[in-house]
């Protein structure tokens, strides 16, 4: 039962943070003109970046 | 290889039609979290009337049974309640491509939802978390 609850919750957690890659990808479209070493800093950085909880 | 997309795309369309992320499409953001359905069927294809019934009831599930404040149904249950119950239903939609997996699926939904909002988890990952968790049956029963 752990195991399964463990694969569940790692699956998730592969699914989440994929889509989270995919999308900290596409916001690059928001901070223009970066060069290839920008560009990867800038993903990175939209990939760690929260938003407030319940924030608008 | 559709079974890996469809929780990865069902994650994202959860997550656009949850806040102003999308800023350059001039809909309702939320209608990327209603239609997910459509896109579902789609991807899960299992005829014209499949597809159907999985577009409305992943509408239904993210329209009407949505956690918001602004919930018709669900705004009359406590906070954590109401999450639980609109991930359950969100994983019930699943059923027109399932069949009755859409239980499991339910109950696994229905924790996901509520975790995340019992743990206070932030924007995106709850999103995600929510997208991916209310689809991840897909992955094994598709």
């Amino acid at each position: 039962m752990l195991f399964i609850l463990s694969l569940i919750t790692a699956i998730i957690g592969l699914i989440s943070v994929t889509a989270r890659a995919i999308e900290s990808i596409y916001q690059l479209s928001q901070t223009p003109n970066l060069n290839t070493i920008g560009k990867i800093w800038q993903v990175l950085k939209n990939f760690f970046t929260l938003e407030t909880y319940g924030a608008k | 290889m559709i079974r890996i997309a469809i929780p990865i795309i069902a994650a994202l369309l959860f997550r656009a039609g949850g806040s102003d992320q999308w800023k350059w499409c001039p809909l309702n953001q939320k209608i990327w979290r209603w239609s997910m359905g459509a896109v579902i069927g789609l991807l899960a294809w299992h005829g014209w009337i499949a597809w159907a019934l999985t577009a409305m009831a992943y509408f239904i599930a993210t329209n009407v049974f949505g956690y918001g404040d602004k919930s018709p149904i669900l705004k009359y249950l406590p906070q954590n309640m109401k999450h639980l119950a609109s991930g359950v239903i969100f994983g019930l939609a699943s059923f027109p491509i399932i069949g009755w997996w859409a239980l499991i699926q339910a109950a696994i939904s229905g924790v996901v939802f509520y975790i995340v909002e019992v743990k206070k988890v932030n924007n995106p990952w709850a999103e995600f978390c929510r997208g991916a968790g209310g689809t991840i049956c897909f992955l094994f029963f598709l």
